[in-house]
């Protein structure tokens, strides 16, 4: 596609998007306000159908997860249940302690494990350092669902592809911003290169701590959280203030490859113990019948 | 099955949105056994073509699945 004003996301991001740099989101989540403007101008640009109107009973969050016609999800998270002494709740301390929300997303991880499961080469890294779907190659296999840490990637059983979130990869050849990150009022989804991201992150956090909030940290950063386990960074990451699993995060992510040469050195390994078992077992007694007349 | 005419205004990997000669837009995604593909869709919303389609409703999600999409014959 061509913007109409070029290089739109200088305006609008304060960043340019040129191929060969890394892009991403830095979501903080203490700036969330959980409006889901985000999720509506996903599904607005991206032309992905509504969810059949409905309420869950959990909390405001009607969405429930990621699928693959929700590419981003507002977590909403209240923090009701009865303190330590058993009493409850009655005070609600500044930056949303009480209730947390979270606009959930594909975090783009750089390795990804999907698409290094992906046999078709449907999945790719992009010039921009993103991963995508691309749907006329994807025969549907479904390889990338289980790979996918965070439970990203899903299976639409109506067209029988995988979709996830692009980062909005037509806007970006356009130099547009991601529609998310330009519909959040609060810039709690913030769009740019990953180095200027994770400075830019790494300030806010040690600005939280001076206002009191020692529980903040980075999720996905390089060195933090989230990138663990053969996952060097997540391009979408985020600033958390509780523990990971609160935000339906896993505390330790890692890439299904990393267990790999592990599980096959194991089944190798008993391949050969077995093997030398029957050789020593069947070997003495086939020795001892072949004297016999 | 329902039908429905009009012309391509947006596509998005094998979604699509029709403006419908006869009635309000409609959001369709093409089924795994559709006559057409993903990447036939672009080229008839650049031509801007009237396109027949034959749907059903999706169960869980507010679009229409299709099955079947042709170009219309051009009119006169």
């Amino acid at each position: 596609m061509t913007a109409l004003i070029p290089d739109e996301s200088a305006l609008t991001a304060g960043t340019t998007v040129r191929p060969g740099r890394r892009y991403g989101f830095f979501t903080d989540t203490t700036l969330c306000i959980g409006c889901k403007a985000c999720e509506v101008a996903c599904k607005e640009w991206n032309a992905l159908p509504a969810d059949i109107p409905g309420l869950t009973g959990m909390s405001y969050d009607n969405t429930v997860d990621l699928s693959a016609d929700t590419w981003r999800h507002v977590l909403f998270v209240e923090k009701i249940a009865p303190q330590a002494g058993g009493e409850r709740v009655t005070t609600m301390p500044p930056f949303q302690s009480n209730w947390l929300m979270m606009s959930d997303v594909c975090k783009h991880c750089s390795p990804a494990p999907c698409l290094e499961a992906c046999p078709t080469g449907s999945l790719f890294r992009t010039e921009f350092d993103t991963v995508v779907v691309q749907q006329d190659i994807c025969n549907g296999c479904g390889y990338c669902v289980p790979a996918c840490p965070f439970g990203v990637v899903d299976l639409n059983l109506s067209d029988g592809k995988a979709h996830k979130c692009t980062l909005c990869y037509d806007r970006l050849k356009g130099g547009l911003e991601p529609a998310c990150a330009k519909s959040c009022p609060t810039d709690s989804i913030q769009f740019g290169e990953i180095d200027d991201l994770t400075e830019r992150a790494r300030g806010r956090v040690e600005e939280l701590r001076g206002l009191g909030r020692d529980d903040a940290y980075l999720y996905g950063a390089p060195g933090t959280p989230g990138a663990t386990g053969g996952i060097e960074r997540l391009n979408a990451f985020f600033l958390l203030t509780d523990r990971p699993e609160v935000y339906n995060l896993p505390e330790h992510p890692t890439r299904p490859a990393e267990r790999f040469a592990p599980g096959m050195a194991a089944g190798l390994a008993a391949v050969a113990g077995l093997t030398l078992a029957a050789a020593l077992l069947f070997g003495r007694n086939g020795g001892g019948d072949g004297g016999r007349p | 099955m329902k039908t429905a005419t009009g012309i391509i205004t947006l596509v998005q990997e094998g979604r699509f949105r029709l403006a419908t000669d006869d009635g309000p837009p409609l959001l369709l995604v093409l089924s795994k056994s559709a006559d057409a593909e993903p990447q036939d869709l672009p080229a008839l919303q650049r031509a801007q073509a009237r396109v027949t389609v034959r749907y059903e409703d999706a169960g869980t999600v507010i679009a229409g699945i299709v099955h079947h999409l042709a170009p219309m014959e051009s009119r006169r």
